[in-house]
């Protein structure tokens, strides 16, 4: 980002004439103003889709554990299942730093309620409504956080599951997803969701999950078919909620993602092959 | 006192002809006034214990805390005044979240003790403010280092301790706890060791009601700041109780 004062300094430094040896005296050196403020145009280290869904008594995201530089799949396994606290899991699409920093700050906000020690604790919907006025505040200075966040979550009102896109805009609904997601696991999920008439079992909430995760393997050359799960539900009468986190799920078997990672290898060659062929024929 | 009179105790910024500086002397008194404050440093743990005067019937019960939670795995005990002691731990737990922000891990007790102490001195440093009034007692648990205790002082020295004590009867409950072999306790014998001192140092002629605060942390609370929970509380007051009895019993028979 660029310094106020510094641009300062540079626009009057160049508006300086006098030691311009190029120009003659009547000459007068036009300088475009700098661009005062930049801020970030596109984000760097991105995430992909996230899918989330609610189930007769408990709510269940999942997302992959992919990091990418454009389409360069550059980290393997980002855990971006963000467990807030023993009733709020949040995650993001999109940068990956813009991620960190927000938890870090709920972290930290979280530890602050906590050391309170006045039995309150934070609740999946406050959180939502929070990060809401987060995202809106960063976009109304032109400086957003370039993060679409699913928040869900599992409290006395039952499950929670909420959207805050990185402009601010926000819902809640029973299902949702972001990135690539939006557009082809949300009318899957919603196809699922009426057709079980919004009471489907854990067990049939994970596999509508896994099915988008898997088709968005298939359609979306920015993820990978290792993904994370988190579920939340009434676990007894006492209002202790357990989480529920499942093992890093696999598509394929080791040997067919080898035979797909060869492939699209290969493929990839031909492709730089043919290119530089070109070139030399060229 | 000596210094009355003599106008050089006016300022937290000069000293006396003597090489004193009043006004810190003067939070020392303040602290004086207030409800016995102990910190035991076992060897799985430390144990905080304070004995809250309630000046009033009409307060609610558990108003005005004593203890607090610096991050969660700080915990402080503060005698003096209030609303000093609240300002110190508002300062703390900032310093203890900017060291967070920065390093990604929870601040070691030894810094926080150093970034503190050092904030209270700086009060006793210019005429423009006064020292605080209020003592605090710093205590964490890690697997690495063990428990770890420090007390500050309003001057803003500070120490490590294994046993220590500030407030109305601090010589009492010192003495008391002189005699633990504070090494080898667990944080379950320091509850009761904390819980009896407290119960044997109040002063039942001067002040009539009291509450008793104790938290602990240790590797019982996996290094995690809390109040001791209700049911123990409650054993480690009703022994405390009994051993009072049993005390005046025997004074009553040797009379």
């Amino acid at each position: 980002m660029l310094n106020i004062s510094d641009a300062m300094t540079s626009f009057e430094r160049n508006s300086i004439r006098s030691n311009d040896s190029t120009l003659e005296d009547h000459q007068v050196k036009i300088i475009k103003a700098p661009d005062f403020l930049t801020r970030t145009l596109y984000p760097m280290t991105t995430t992909a889709s996230v899918v989330g869904i609610k189930f007769n008594n408990g709510v269940a995201i999942a997302a992959d554990v992919g990091g990418y530089y454009g389409s360069l799949n550059r980290f393997k396994s980002l855990d971006r299942l963000y467990k807030v606290n023993n009733n709020i899991v949040m995650t993001t699409t999109g940068d990956y730093a813009d991620f960190q920093y927000m938890r870090e700050l709920i972290q930290q906000k979280v530890i602050s309620e906590e050391i309170l020690d006045d039995s309150f604790s934070l609740k999946a919907f406050s959180l939502h409504t929070w990060l809401t006025r987060l995202m809106y505040n960063r976009r109304s200075k032109f400086d957003p956080l370039w993060n679409n966040v699913i928040v869900a979550g599992y409290d006395n009102n039952g499950p929670f599951l909420g959207i805050v896109d990185k402009l601010g805009m926000s819902y809640e609904d029973s299902c949702v997803a972001t990135g690539m997601g939006g557009y082809l696991a949300t009318p899957l999920l919603r196809d699922v969701f009426e057709r079980g008439k919004g009471n489907l079992t854990k067990q049939e909430a994970h596999a509508a999950l896994q099915k988008c995760m898997e088709i968005l393997y298939y359609r979306d050359t920015q993820s990978l078919p290792k993904v994370n799960i988190y579920d939340f539900g009434p676990w007894s009468f006492t209002n202790c909620f357990n989480k529920n986190k499942i093992e890093p799920f696999r598509f394929l078997s080791d040997e067919l993602y080898l035979y797909y990672s060869a492939k699209q290898f290969l493929l990839a060659l031909l492709y730089l092959f043919n290119f530089f062929f070109r070139q030399a024929v060229d | 006192m000596s210094s009355i009179g003599t106008g050089y105790d006016l300022s937290a910024s000069q000293f006396s002809p003597d090489g004193r500086v009043f006004q810190v002397e003067y939070a020392q008194k303040a602290i004086e006034n207030s409800g016995t404050v102990i910190g035991l440093r076992g060897k799985d743990g430390v144990v905080l214990a304070v004995e809250k005067l309630v000046t009033s019937k009409l307060y609610e019960p558990g108003a005005n805390k004593r203890l607090f939670t610096i991050d969660k795995h700080i915990g402080m005990a503060v005698a003096g005044l209030i609303s000093d002691a609240r300002a110190v731990a508002e300062v703390a737990r900032t310093e203890a979240a900017n060291y967070r922000s920065q390093y990604k891990s929870s601040i070691p007790l030894k810094y926080l003790n150093e970034r503190v102490s050092m904030y209270m001195h700086a009060y006793t440093l210019y005429s423009a403010v006064r020292p605080f009034g209020c003592s605090v007692i710093l205590s964490t648990y890690t697997e690495e280092d063990g428990p770890e205790m420090y007390m500050i002082d309003p001057s803003g020295v500070s120490y490590g301790y294994f046993g220590c004590a500030v407030g109305k009867a601090k010589q009492a409950a010192k003495t008391e706890i002189e005699k633990l072999k504070l090494k080898d306790m667990s944080c379950q014998e320091l509850v009761k060791e904390a819980a009896r001192i407290i119960y044997l140092v109040h002063d039942e002629l001067k002040d009539k009601q009291f509450e008793l605060e104790m938290s602990w942390i240790g590797s019982q609370t996996s290094g995690v700041n809390q109040q001791v929970p209700a049911n123990v509380h409650a054993e480690a007051e009703k022994d405390a109780k009994a051993a009072m009895e049993e005390d005046s019993d025997s004074e009553t028979e040797d009379i």
